[in-house]
């Protein structure tokens, strides 16, 4: 592994003409990194779908998992909801751009039933919000088992003697569920914010060649220089540029876990 | 207390509401794909809501012939088989010496081996592609089993590792004095000792191999040996106006994978969820 990655590296300060090496030493892909629009637009439409992942994988999937908490019996609804991380992404994938369908799609055909205009979801201005959704629908329940089970590790005495003291459903979730499981969720936001970064398969199933570029992003930005345009160069710059963003979020995000949230007192 | 009692009934009923909204946001969407695979695909387009009038079932033989699922199938077990074997064997042993062994270096190399638990698979990719180019590696099996392998590798030793480190040595010790080497202690004692975490170890490489599709997107061109997944992009957008087609195609891939599931349920979410928890 380390091999490959020190060829990516060298790559990116090499020259190309297609997949015949030139020559090493130029900084012009990096150069070019500072200065390209799409590759702008992908960063920022990254930037959408991590937002947009939180609220839908790490918000509901926390609330589920409170709901869930509460429930006597809730087995069958978690069995069923982690299920779809199981599913290859172009099973999930391929069904949702049959949803999606302008017509014949199960969405569309829902919003007729309302009397409403069919929509184009994998289209600007729904794209990112689309692709999103389909995340949502995969990792929610994901999250939720994860949250779930650092839940059941509260010792039932301590919840017992907040419900004793009158603490209602929301304060027994805002002041002893959540700062309870806190390494748990900043664990989660990372894995939600990496993720967001390295996300390639959804895009390029639900959009695939994309013409508009409405929905690019850093990988599938990546993949295409690399292999649709075999501009080597560029291509390893950007994997470096990726490679990068990700070891600083996870640098940013243990430091903030270790000295802005602490670990929770043993209990 | 009355109301408080109302609160709580009422609370409760509207939990167990938004769970049930939750429930059929996820089952539409499988029982659509169900439902239409049986159906034709004039009838899919001119009311994409109803439910299959005849049943058309050759939908799954003519989808099976046309996307040769049988043959991709045969790929992707036998890339999974591979890929599950070596991160197996190369994990336990490589954990095993992080938890017993002390040569110079340890906490480097260990240390080296949690950084491939962050980074990305485009991190090497680009130079794995053109490595394999040279060794003329692309479009075969390898090309697609040991990027996957190493991609699964770090967190298997990883879990390995912390599992060895909480078995006591008090077994390895009286081995060691009746003669036995550090193979044959590995093999006949820790390795029967580690079942659990060599099931966990399996079930997500199985898992994360078989679903893997970017890494087989780059690699593998030549149509005859793409696996499942890949193979499965083509078809669909070969055929992307025949929906019954597809939906058919996916419900054939997606069924087997349920069964699985419902079977062996708790260990799969034990084996998925193990590197969030563990990380």
């Amino acid at each position: 592994m380390i091999f490959p990655i020190a060829l990516s590296v060298i790559f990116s300060f090499s020259e190309w003409r297609r997949f015949s090496f030139i020559s090493f030493g130029t900084l012009q892909h990096y150069q070019r990194i500072f200065s390209d629009p799409v590759l702008i637009k992908a960063f920022g439409n990254n930037l959408i779908y991590i937002l947009v992942t939180i609220v839908l994988e790490g918000f509901l999937g926390l609330i589920l998992a409170a709901i869930a908490h509460r429930l006597r019996r809730s087995m069958a609804f978690r069995a069923i909801f982690f299920a779809p991380v199981i599913l290859p992404s172009i099973v999930i994938g391929t069904l949702w751009r049959q949803m999606y369908a302008t017509s014949g799609g199960l969405l569309n055909a829902f919003l007729d039933l309302f009397g409403m205009a069919p929509v184009v979801w994998l289209a600007p201005p729904y794209t990112m919000f689309s692709v999103s959704m389909v995340s949502g629908w995969i990792f929610a329940g994901y999250f939720m088992t994860i949250f779930f089970a650092s839940m059941t590790r509260i010792p039932d005495s301590i919840i017992e003697s907040a419900r004793i003291d009158g603490a209602g459903e929301l304060r027994l979730f805002f002041q002893i569920e959540i700062p309870l499981i806190k390494n748990m969720i900043v664990l989660v936001a990372l894995i939600i914010i990496t993720g967001g970064f390295k996300g390639f398969d959804l895009f390029q199933i639900l959009l695939r060649r994309d013409p508009l570029q409405s929905g690019i992003v850093l990988p599938t930005y990546l993949i295409r220089t690399f292999f649709e345009n075999t501009n080597i160069g560029y291509g390893s710059a950007l994997s470096m540029l990726l490679t990068a963003l990700v070891l600083g979020i996870v640098g940013v995000m243990s430091y903030i876990n270790k000295h802005v949230v602490g670990q929770v007192d043993e209990y | 207390m009355n109301t408080e009692r109302i609160l709580q009934r009422t609370g409760r009923m509207f939990a167990r509401a938004i769970m049930f909204a939750v429930l059929l946001v996820y089952l539409i969407p499988v029982l659509w794909m169900y439902s239409s695979s049986m159906r034709s695909n004039g009838e899919i387009l001119l009311d994409p809501l109803g439910f299959p009038k005849s049943f058309m079932l050759d939908n799954f033989v003519t989808a099976w012939e046309m996307a040769e699922l049988g043959r991709h199938f045969l790929i992707s077990i036998a890339i999974t088989s591979v890929s599950m074997s070596l991160v197996v064997v190369v994990a336990t042993l490589a954990a095993y010496g992080f938890s017993r062994l002390d040569f110079p270096g340890r906490q480097w190399l260990f240390a080296f081996f949690l950084i491939g638990l962050i980074l990305p698979v485009q991190s090497f990719l680009v130079g794995m592609f053109i490595m394999f180019r040279s060794f003329g590696l692309l479009n075969t099996m390898w090309s697609v089993i040991l990027p996957t392998a190493a991609v699964s590798t770090p967190l298997a030793i990883l879990l390995a590792k912390n599992y060895f480190d909480s078995l006591p040595h008090s077994l390895e010790e009286s081995a060691y004095l009746e003669g036995a080497g550090t193979l044959a202690i590995f093999r006949l004692i820790i390795l029967p000792l580690a079942t659990p975490i060599v099931v966990t170890i399996i079930t997500f490489t199985v898992i994360g191999v078989w679903n893997e599709f970017m890494i087989p997107f780059v690699m593998v061109q030549t149509a005859s040996k793409r696996p499942l997944t890949t193979s499965l992009y083509v078809f669909s957008t070969k055929h992307s106006a025949n929906y019954a087609l597809k939906l058919a195609a996916l419900a054939m891939i997606a069924t087997p994978m349920f069964l699985v599931y419902l079977i062996f349920q708790g260990q799969i979410q034990k084996g998925i969820t193990a590197g969030a928890i563990k990380s």
